[in-house]
């Protein structure tokens, strides 16, 4: 008898399961279409979640960085002699540099009050900790652990000590997701110098980036620097990007500076562009400035954004 | 006898939070940082496979609901295609827990296999969808090697929840062995 109830329950169960089932495989494709159409939103749960898991994503973190550093370390400890030997001599040269650095502001500082210049907007930063990374093939970003709270703002560009790592595209109270250089739909307007040409760093999920759109494709030569050009007032104006290289089916791409395989720490820059000119001047006749208004408020409006 | 279907029902009830909380883990692990690099290798899913290795020997603490949490939890924070990483996870343990009975009566490499095959149709899964959704795939030959990693990871994580925790086929399924 119990046995018949049993089996009975055990058909139930297995009904409710699959309507369950059905609803789940439902809300997975309108949860994905919805990714895909209507990202902003999906970011901000995202961020929202990244919000509440941060400090138990740091506790987990922190063995496995720990882990790594006792590899790294074991590995530093074989050659302490060596790098001894090149930092002290490295310190000697650094020890003339500072030097010529000195007076050099000195000097700087004496052009500048008879100058009286206006400087650019300077730029700020806050350094994260990076606590996850996609790891998986389809995305290539990073959580770092300052948010909103530390002045981080949607697009803020984010820097190692040797270049451009990404950009920021989703920003939570304590956390912000930083899209890599990397990514297929990561592109930063570039500048190749010395040559000046213009072109974009179009990410192809590859370590080394494609350069796209190049103004003066024959003035290039592999090995010029590549540096951000701050059109679009997203990043600030030059910034260390890569070098550039020749790839053999005549497309450009980037080696990028930052160091990817060792990104532990990320500054995110608050950059905040210069004033912009939104406005004819006041000089033009009134009827022409009635109609230049127009188009003054629409690029007022692109501005904005 | 009341006494113990309550004691069984509480211990269902530790166990499921039990698997939710490898389960985070098991994210925690995959999104833990080690290199970005575009060559680096990537993570194995971990999740899939602690989830494979539940459902298998334990599919009563596994409810669809919370493997549906889990894997949404995943996408959002490894930005994994958010649904399709999750829809391919809940069918991969839904395929493996109608064919439990099966794969009990055989040894471990067969269930190895099938959690091979269920591993390459949830990554599979995601990259279709990825497709018809209009977005960029990733490389063929990275999808390869995550699934290749989490084949790979798969014996250990059953290792470490046979030897650890202890968790293993029950009697119950050995009478299922006998009536098959």
């Amino acid at each position: 008898m119990r046995h018949l109830g049993e089996q009975s329950e055990q058909g139930l169960n297995g009904t409710v399961n699959r309507i369950l089932l059905g609803i789940v495989i439902g809300v997975c494709l309108l949860l994905l279409i919805l990714w895909r159409t209507d990202n902003p939103r999906i970011e901000q749960l995202r961020m929202a979640l990244a919000d509440r898991l941060v400090p138990s994503m740091s506790w987990v973190g922190g063995p496995i960085d720990i882990a790594s550093q006792i590899a790294q370390d074991s590995e530093n400890f074989a050659q302490v002699y060596q790098q001894n030997k090149t930092l002290s001599r490295e310190i000697q040269r650094m020890k003339a540099w500072r030097e010529r650095a000195r007076q050099l502001e000195e000097e700087n500082a004496q052009l500048r009050a008879l100058n009286n210049v206006r400087l650019a907007p300077r730029t700020t930063f806050v350094t994260g900790d990076v606590i996850t990374d996609s790891g998986g093939p389809f995305l290539q970003s990073a959580l770092v652990n300052v948010g909103a709270e530390d002045g981080v703002r949607d697009g803020s560009a984010a820097v190692d000590g040797n270049g451009v790592v990404g950009r920021v595209v989703g920003v939570g109270q304590q956390a912000s997701r930083i899209l890599l250089l990397t990514d297929f739909s990561s592109r930063v307007p570039v500048v190749v110098l010395p040559s000046g040409s213009r072109g974009i760093l179009t990410g192809d999920g590859t370590p080394s980036p494609v350069l796209q759109f190049l103004d003066a494709d024959e003035e290039v030569t592999p090995g010029d620097t590549i540096e951000t050009t701050g059109d679009g007032g997203v990043f600030p104006p030059n910034l260390p990007v890569g070098r550039l290289v020749a790839t053999g089916n005549q497309r450009w791409r980037a080696v990028l500076a930052a160091d990817y395989g060792r990104l532990e720490f990320v500054r995110l820059l608050r950059y905040t562009p210069d004033t912009r000119i939104q406005r004819p001047g006041g000089l033009i006749l009134d009827g022409l400035g009635q109609s230049t208004l127009g188009t003054g408020g629409l690029i007022n409006g692109e501005a904005g954004e | 006898m009341q006494l113990m279907l309550e004691r069984s029902s509480i211990f269902r009830l530790v166990r499921t939070g039990l698997f939710a909380a490898l389960g985070l883990l098991a994210i925690f692990i995959e999104a833990a940082p080690v290199g970005l690099h575009g060559s680096a290798l990537p993570s194995p899913d971990l999740l899939l496979c602690v989830v494979a290795f539940w459902v298998l020997r334990r599919p009563g603490s596994t409810p669809v609901l919370l493997v549906f949490a889990l894997g949404l939890c995943r996408d959002l924070l490894t930005d994994a295609p958010l649904g399709a990483g999750t829809l391919g996870l809940v069918i991969a343990a839904q395929m493996l827990t109608e064919r439990r009975g099966w794969i009990g009566t055989r040894p471990f490499l067969v269930e190895w296999l099938a959690v091979g095959l269920a591993i390459v149709f949830a990554l599979a899964l995601q990259w279709v969808l990825v497709v018809l959704t209009l977005g960029h795939p990733p490389y063929l030959r990275e999808l390869l090697l995550m699934a290749g990693l989490t084949f790979a990871a798969y014996p250990f994580v059953a290792l470490v929840f046979r030897w650890i925790l202890g968790i293993n086929w029950r009697q119950g399924d050995g009478r299922m062995r006998r009536s098959l």
